[in-house]
């Protein structure tokens, strides 16, 4: 995966992108539907090693992507390859591939360490217990390994569901949702253990419905919108496309008028209006300038504001957004 | 294979599944306490009638389901077939964990009442009599491990087809009996010890065909849940 922002719906309406050399991970025309209900849609994309976000709103269908792609689903439609294979039909590629999903899916009776050891057994690892202590200590759980998994934290049974991925030394690693419920420190150290893994060489493909995680783990993101390709590519393009999107802000501050006057001289501003309740209505197209430059004007004019409010920020209407484009 | 036999053999020795279990196991010596030294009769219509159509499938039926049914609701399925092994990797464990929690209890409650009610002197009828349920035992794993991977209340059909095919049309209608894992069961225990269930009224199958159909069954039952494994869209 290679590129800036990448509008993948060609003319026959099918979401594509071109593959690159060295691709590991390969979808042609895939599409999932379950009954009446379209889940995937027609998607074409290749990834290739490093770290790649699967970005999109919750029901975008990522997880039934990801389940696709590891061969837990069948397609409905279409070829998937991992590897140059089909896991489906050819299970000794998951010598090579590492599966983390978004279902709390552990033994709680059992301890962490015999959890992570029989994912070590089970994939035929030569040393079962060296690989399981190289991989509890590669996220920090040495200490909890003995107790337990129905006594851990949420963040601990991600942590330790992450070591029983890649206790096999995967060279691709597909993770659906891996930060969800993790603490602030505890992302950081999951961010910190997967650039690791990628700066080692493999595939990673990471989920998550959250713009900032993405932006902070993966260059490259495929953008799946209602079960479609909308976009893929470098990330900082993408970001650029949000900052210049159509931006509305309400702000309650004790002199909306003053606070008014002050607005409408910065070049983002595109209009500004007073609702009924008394609270101005900010239009931006330029949403960085905006954030920089208006603390500064509230504070040059002496105007107390009280609520700051974005008015369109949902995921969903920066998806819409790119996806309208 | 043998990580998952164990990680299998502790999911299905839960308390409350063994606790179940053994008092299931415990009503065929209770009645044969309580029948005292009924000799043959007592064990051809009260014990055997007991353990072949009630007590070893009822057993089998809670063990062999939740093989893969405790997996199936917990989301912890993909955690096996995300390996690199042949999926009859997966199912023989799973398969053999099954039996090895309900086969004692069936193959000792069913020897146990046996014995009290015989007085303990008749090794060919004790023998006869663990062989069967070992046989049926198996069987009906295979079929109720199947079971169980197909639906998450496999118990509940299990439950009926226990109910109508085993307990109802295999003893009505002749042609069934050659499909009837409990037929099977009672065949091998009059083959081994004919002073078992000797009256020829009962219309017993030949014990080839018992043999065969259950092998048979086995391995189809066997065969399919590897099938539907290997093809199934795992939650």
């Amino acid at each position: 995966m290679t590129g800036s922002l990448v509008p993948v719906t060609g003319p026959d309406g099918a979401s594509k992108m071109a593959g690159g050399a060295g691709s590991v991970i390969t979808l042609d025309g895939v599409s999932k539907w379950f009954g009446n209900v379209v889940a995937v849609n027609d998607i074409t994309f290749d990834v290739g090693p490093g770290i790649t976000g699967l970005l999109g709103p919750n029901g975008a269908g990522k997880t039934t992507l990801l389940r696709m792609m590891c061969g837990l689903a069948k397609p409905s439609e279409g070829r998937i390859t991992v590897f140059g294979g089909d896991t489906r039909s050819d299970p000794s590629l998951y010598r090579r591939l590492g599966v983390m999903r978004e279902h709390d899916s552990v033994y709680g009776s059992i301890t962490g360490r015999q959890f992570v050891e029989f994912a070590a057994k089970m994939r035929e690892v030569e040393d079962p217990g060296a690989s399981a202590d190289h991989a509890i200590d590669t996220v920090n759980l040495s200490d909890a390994q003995h107790r337990k998994i129905g006594g851990y934290s949420r963040g601990m049974r991600q942590r330790i569901r992450l070591a029983a991925t890649i206790v096999h030394e995967p060279d691709a690693l597909l993770l659906d949702e891996p930060l969800s419920g993790a603490d602030p420190r505890q992302r950081v150290e999951f961010q910190r253990v997967l650039k690791r893994l990628a700066d080692e060489g493999r595939t990673i493909l990471v989920s998550s419905h959250i713009l900032e995680e993405i932006e902070q783990l993966a260059d490259n993101v495929l953008l799946i919108v209602s079960g479609k390709l909308a976009a893929s590519g470098d990330y900082r393009a993408i970001r650029a496309s949000l900052d210049e999107r159509p931006y509305h802000v309400r702000i309650v501050s004790d002199n909306p008028r003053r606070l008014a006057a002050g607005l409408v001289q910065l070049d983002a501003i595109d209009s500004v209006a007073i609702d009924p309740n008394g609270a101005l209505v900010v239009l931006s197209r330029n949403v960085g300038v905006l954030q920089r430059s208006f603390a500064r004007v509230a504070q040059d004019l002496s105007v107390r504001v009280t609520l700051y409010e974005p008015l369109d920020d949902s995921l969903e209407s920066v998806f819409g957004y790119l996806v309208e484009r | 294979m043998t990580a998952l036999y164990v990680l299998s053999l502790r999911q299905l020795a839960g308390k409350w599944r063994l606790l179940i279990i053994l008092a299931l196991g415990a009503l065929p010596v209770v009645s044969a306490l309580f029948g005292g030294s009924g000799g043959r009769s007592f064990v051809d219509d009260t014990l055997l009638a007991m353990m072949t159509f009630a007590i070893m499938p009822f057993i089998t039926l809670g063990a062999a389901t939740a093989a893969f049914g405790n997996e199936l609701e917990d989301n912890t399925l993909s955690n096996l077939t995300l390996n690199p092994v042949p999926r009859w990797k997966i199912v023989a464990p799973k398969v053999a964990a099954a039996i090895t929690v309900s086969a004692p209890v069936v193959v000792v409650s069913a020897a146990l009442s046996v014995s009290i009610s015989l007085s303990g002197d008749e090794g060919k009828a004790l023998a006869a009599v663990a062989a069967g349920m070992l046989l049926g035992a198996a069987t009906y794993s295979a079929v109720f491990t199947w079971a169980g991977l197909m639906n998450t209340r496999a118990l509940w059909y299990g439950l009926a087809y226990v109910l109508f095919w085993e307990g109802t049309l295999a003893n009505i209608a002749n042609g069934v009996k050659y499909l009837s894992i409990q037929q099977y069961v009672l065949s091998v225990v009059h083959a081994i010890d004919g002073n078992l269930l000797s009256d020829p009224g009962r219309g017993l199958i030949e014990t080839p065909a018992a043999v065969i159909g259950a092998a048979v069954v086995f391995t189809l039952f066997v065969t399919l849940t590897v099938y539907r494994l290997r093809t199934m869209d795992v939650p």
